[in-house]
């Protein structure tokens, strides 16, 4: 039975000509789990923000939505309110109360219902969910994960019939990330619950989808099962065909006539499959061993750093070292809560650290002063891209760090580098998530700095940001950039050098390729799915390259 | 935050209005016994409540009891005892200066009692008074309460971030304001529609809260009245009768409304410290028992 | 429905006869203790706007643009309390009554006081305080609705920031210490009590000026920005 029923959508933003949404004709069905996805900018969320009424944005709409056959305009406020649950892109924002049982009650209580069915409910969706454990905790206690999962709570416990969940997970770490999506797996399994949900993540919610729909520029370029929609994607030749799952994305690369993986269990299977009877003659590929990382003057060098927040607290750093070699990328990878980012800010002396010492270039960080250091030496980029903004234009914004004579042209420079030329005059919150970080990797980069630190710079980008952000870090030149993140894919693809934070430590470090082969679960999904046939591959070209070679 | 004690556990509506009634016995009286009993009983309360930590706050209690009390003199000079004169004439009595004493203990019995208010009265208890009367405020209450420990973290990433550029100290403070107000209001408005999204002004609010009224509750509430009603009885019937100026004229024990008060006086300021204390006990049998 | 408004003026009414009971008990027994008359005047003091509030049954974004600036006036003074006469609180509460209103600065004013209280400490003081910070966003923000400050103003509305601070709210704050030192030194006139608060009101007009003088401006079209982007 059609849940939703959406005719001939078109929608126009106020004060622009081009359609947000070009003639959408989609139909749900009830308990079904439907992902959207589609490139930046391509009108996901648009059209999410049309199945829910009082987040409609206002511009010239045609064409109509339906819900239970019912048009969505005139459905009773209360019932919309209750039947269609809306989980949002930040986890922080969406926190109106300042405790989680008070969170929890919230939706209930704008409904007028009583103690008793609240306590009830409340007390459900605790138990339901695990969150008895944090219940009379402060929110701003809470992980990202744990401010998500409350999130979804605080909405399932409104029993929606449909839950909407637009990019949920692109502010959480991995880890945090794949809990969450279990979880709406589990409601959608469990409850019945319609799952209507958009995502650039694709890696899991693929496998999990019913039916996947790809959205560009406003229109449906395709819909259907997730095979299939992979299939449609290859033959159209697609840029989005880079965003789907790697088994999937090495099947196409390859070049199969077997079935279609989705998953990496799949994946292995299928590289069995494809592969036997063959002798495999080349199981490696070339790689250069890890250079003498304390040869010459490294361009970071730290040595036993100890670092905790306060007297009381527990030591953040526990004697960590590191060198890093001028001109190399080098990635710091590990789980949330290891001290990775405050490593970061220990490096260029944000945090004191009690013991340990620090050069940068070969001098003493004590040695510089603090303008010397921060200009034409060290830059760090920040987690959340907001926090460098502080003015009305992207313009505005370049010109606050450029220096010297020609500003201007500085900056114009810079803006063409980092492909911002066309959005110089754009307010830096009107612009979307990607061309945000831009900004700010423009904005540190007008430091010139040699040395560019990142803390997790490639957050809730989807993979064609990530591809056009490591194209403009391999443009820098001779720079170092020393990165922190949970990124594997991007660290994989892009870094020279890995390590692995854990425990206030670095445990291990080795080149990129080395690295990611000698793990076993901290690894890309690449390598997990061919480790039992190839010594070494650990991105999807290697994978493909290598399956070629072999056929 | 230190483990709850039993008296924290009492319905917060029964312990503002046990709290309020405390603040209230307070300023009853001047007798010196009475504001005697009253400050060594706020003083165990605000140790008992509050925990050993205030102690340290003493010397500073102390000194301004001292100040409050000696200055008294100084402003008003009626009194029958001179006990000095100074600046020529103006006289220094003992009855202006107990006067002062006894309006500094109240004064500082009521410091130690908004101290104990201030322990037991968390946001979210007084949210849960006011908030049936108030609801639009106290929601604004309970979001300034999450925004601003939210907000603060924002400033430090901001101060991180802008680690880069030089500038000024109050430069610096100008930007960070201004990029917070940017940032606090987007991030506000994306608020608004998760409220929205769940229902927000479709009717009439209902309410709920994780506090409820249990049998201890309602008869701390009794116990609370009656002693409270017995002070006032006795006040009204002179027991609690004091006058320092012109001569200190004070009742006696052999007034038994006298003894009635500061008795039933003592037992009021001392329902948090018994319902605490025998909680503790009660725990050390059951371990001994094991 | 129903029930639940004769609930809440059930409510009100009990308030109100307990006020009146608390009165009567102080008038007879409390020593001519005047502070709680006064305190209870300001709790009176504050319900118009509050009652006005509850009212209207505030919208998502009425309500939520009231608490960011509440809770931006509390952790801007939290974070910078280091600065040193940077009093920034009262400033923000002045550019909140000014791009939101006469009732939204007073509840931001009232709210903030009490929240800041909660991190520093609660006192007597409390009441008055909220209710002279309500009042100072209240006056701003009907200053600017009659054109007499605005952000085209920027030195006008500092000026005129930090005479109200001189004028009307440190007066306010003041007004608390008469009443619990009335009787605690004998015959005290206000004067003296005013006048000796004179300084201290003096540096927080000052410290008001400045943080108007240097972010009024780019706060007030930050806000006007968000204003016209989500047509608020």
């Amino acid at each position: 039975m059609a849940h939703f029923e959406i005719k001939g959508l078109s929608f126009c933003y106020p004060n622009s000509e081009k359609k947000a949404l070009d003639d959408i004709n989609i139909t749900i069905k009830k308990g079904e789990y439907i992902t959207i996805c589609g490139r930046s900018g391509s009108g996901k969320t648009t059209l999410l923000r049309h199945l829910k009424k009082p987040i409609t944005p206002s511009g010239k709409r045609v064409g109509e939505i339906l819900f239970n056959k019912c048009p969505i305009e005139e459905m009773d406020v209360r019932t919309q309110a209750s039947a269609i649950g809306y989980v949002m892109q930040n986890p922080d924002n969406q926190i109106v109360t300042d405790k989680v049982w008070h969170e929890l009650a919230f939706g209930l209580e704008s409904l007028g219902c009583d103690t008793n069915t609240i306590r009830l409910k409340v007390a459900e969706m605790a138990s339901y969910f695990g969150i008895q454990d944090w219940f009379h905790k402060n929110v701003n206690e809470l992980s990202g994960g744990q401010k998500q999962l409350l999130n979804l709570a605080s909405i399932m416990a409104m029993q929606p019939q449909v839950l909407i969940c637009d990019e949920p997970t692109s502010q959480l770490d991995p880890i945090a990330a794949s809990d969450f999506l279990q979880t709406i797996k589990k409601i959608n399994l469990e409850l019945g619950t319609t799952v209507i949900m958009t995502e650039h993540r694709l890696e899991e919610v693929f496998p999990a989808s019913d039916r996947v729909v790809v959205m560009e520029d406003g229109k449906i370029i395709a819909d259907g099962e997730p095979k299939a929609v992979g299939e449609a994607l290859k033959n159209k030749n697609n840029k989005m065909f880079a965003a789907l799952p790697t088994p999937m994305q090495i099947y196409y690369g390859v070049g199969s006539s077997l079935e279609c993986p989705l998953t990496v269990r799949e994946g292995r299977n299928w590289i069995d499959e494809q592969l036997s009877g063959k002798e495999i003659k080349k199981d490696r590929l070339s790689e250069q061993d890890l250079p003498d990382l304390y040869a010459d003057t490294p361009a970071i060098f730290a040595k036993e750093l100890w670092f905790r927040y306060s007297k009381e607290a527990k030591d953040v750093l526990k004697g960590t070292s590191i060198s890093v070699p001028k001109g190399s990328f080098y990635a710091i990878v590990g789980g949330n809560g290891t001290g990775k980012s405050t490593f970061l800010k220990a490096i260029c002396g944000i945090c004191k650290t009690y013991s340990g010492k620090i050069k940068i270039d070969g001098k003493n960080i004590n040695k510089y002063k603090k303008e010397e250091l921060f200009r034409g030496h060290l830059a760090l980029l920040p987690q959340d891209p907001q926090s460098l903004f502080v003015k009305k234009t992207v313009r505005e914004e370049l010109l606050e760090m450029a220096e010297g004579a020609d500003k201007e042209e500085t900056v114009a420079k810079m803006a063409e580098k980092c492909e911002l030329t066309a959005l110089l005059d754009s307010h830096p919150y009107d612009i979307s998530g990607g061309e945000q970080q831009r900004t700010a990797l423009a904005k540190v980069l007008l430091t010139k700095p040699d040395i560019l630190l990142m803390d997790e710079p490639t957050k809730g980008m989807d993979n064609f940001f990530k591809q056009g952000f490591a194209n403009i870090l391999k443009e820098l030149g001779d720079i170092t950039i020393l990165m922190v993140s949970h990124d594997i894919e991007f660290c994989a693809k892009y870094a020279d050098i890995v390590s692995l934070f854990f425990d206030g430590g670095i445990i291990t470090t080795n080149t990129s390729r080395r690295f990611f082969a000698g793990n076993s679960f901290y690894t890309t999904s690449a390598n997990r799915m061919s480790r039992h046939m190839f010594a070494n591959a650990v991105t999807e070209e290697d994978v493909i390259k290598l399956c070629r070679e072999n056929l | 935050m230190d483990r709850e004690t039993a008296f924290e556990k009492i319905n917060p509506i029964i312990c503002f209005i046990y709290i309020i009634g405390a603040m209230a016995l307070c300023m009853f009286t001047m007798h010196p016994v009475a504001c005697c009993a009253v400050l060594v009983m706020s003083l165990l309360l605000y140790v008992n409540v509050c925990g050993r930590g205030v102690l340290n706050r003493l010397p500073l209690l102390l000194v301004v009891y001292s100040i409050l009390s000696l200055s008294n003199p100084l402003f008003n000079t009626k009194g029958e005892t001179i006990l000095f004169t100074y600046f020529g004439g103006r006289e220094f009595t003992l009855e202006a200066l107990c006067y002062g004493m006894m309006l500094s203990a109240m004064f500082v019995s009521v410091l130690m009692l908004f101290g104990v208010y201030h322990r037991l009265m968390t946001s979210d208890k007084l949210m849960y008074i006011f908030g049936g009367l108030a609801p639009g405020v106290s929601l604004v209450l309970s979001m300034v309460l999450r925004l601003v420990p939210h907000y603060g973290n924002q400033i430090k990433k901001i101060n991180t971030a802008r680690y880069i550029k030089q500038e000024g100290k109050y430069s610096k403070v100008a930007n960070v304001m201004s990029a917070m107000t940017t940032w606090s209001l987007e991030s506000g408005i994306l608020m608004a529609d998760s409220m929205k999204c769940r229902g927000y002004g479709c009717g009439t609010r209902g309410r709920f809260s994780i506090y409820s009224i249990k049998g201890k509750d309602i008869a701390v509430l009794i116990l609370a009245v009656f002693l409270f009603a017995s002070v006032l009885i006795c006040r009204v019937k002179g027991g609690l009768d004091a006058a320092f100026i012109p001569r200190i004229k004070i009742s006696r024990w052999d007034n038994i409304y006298f003894v009635m008060a500061i008795w039933n006086m003592i037992l009021y300021l001392a329902i948090p410290i018994v319902i605490n204390v025998t909680e503790a006990v009660k725990w050390h049998i059951l371990r001994l028992k094991d | 429905m129903q029930g639940k408004s004769l609930k809440r003026i059930l409510g009100y009414t009990a308030m109100l006869m307990l006020a009146v009971m608390v009165l009567i008990i102080f008038w007879k027994f409390g020593n001519r203790n005047h502070y709680v008359f006064g305190t209870l005047l300001i709790v009176c003091g504050m319900l118009p706007v509050v009652c006005g509030f509850e009212k209207k049954k505030p919208g998502a974004r009425e309500i939520v643009m009231i608490s960011v600036m509440s809770a931006l006036a509390v952790a801007v003074r939290l974070a910078f309390a280091i600065v040193p006469h940077f009093k920034p609180m009262a400033g923000i509460i002045m550019i909140t009554g000014m791009a939101f209103g006469p009732s939204a600065g007073f509840l931001s004013g009232m709210i903030s006081l009490l929240v800041s209280n909660f991190a520093f400490a609660q006192g007597p003081w409390t009441p008055w305080q909220m209710f002279s910070f309500g009042i100072g966003g209240l006056v701003t923000g009907l200053l600017y609705d009659k054109g007499i400050i605005g952000e085209n103003k920027r030195i006008v509305t500092a000026i005129i920031g930090g005479i109200i601070v001189v004028l009307l709210m440190g007066p306010i704050m003041d007004t608390s210490t008469f009443f619990l030192a009335d009787g605690m030194m004998g015959d005290v006139t206000p004067w003296a009590i005013y006048l000796s608060g004179l300084p201290v009101n003096a540096v927080h007009a000052v410290a008001t000026a400045g943080t108007l003088l240097l972010v009024s401006p780019p706060i007030l079209e930050r806000i006007n920005r968000i204003k016209v982007k989500y047509e608020i």
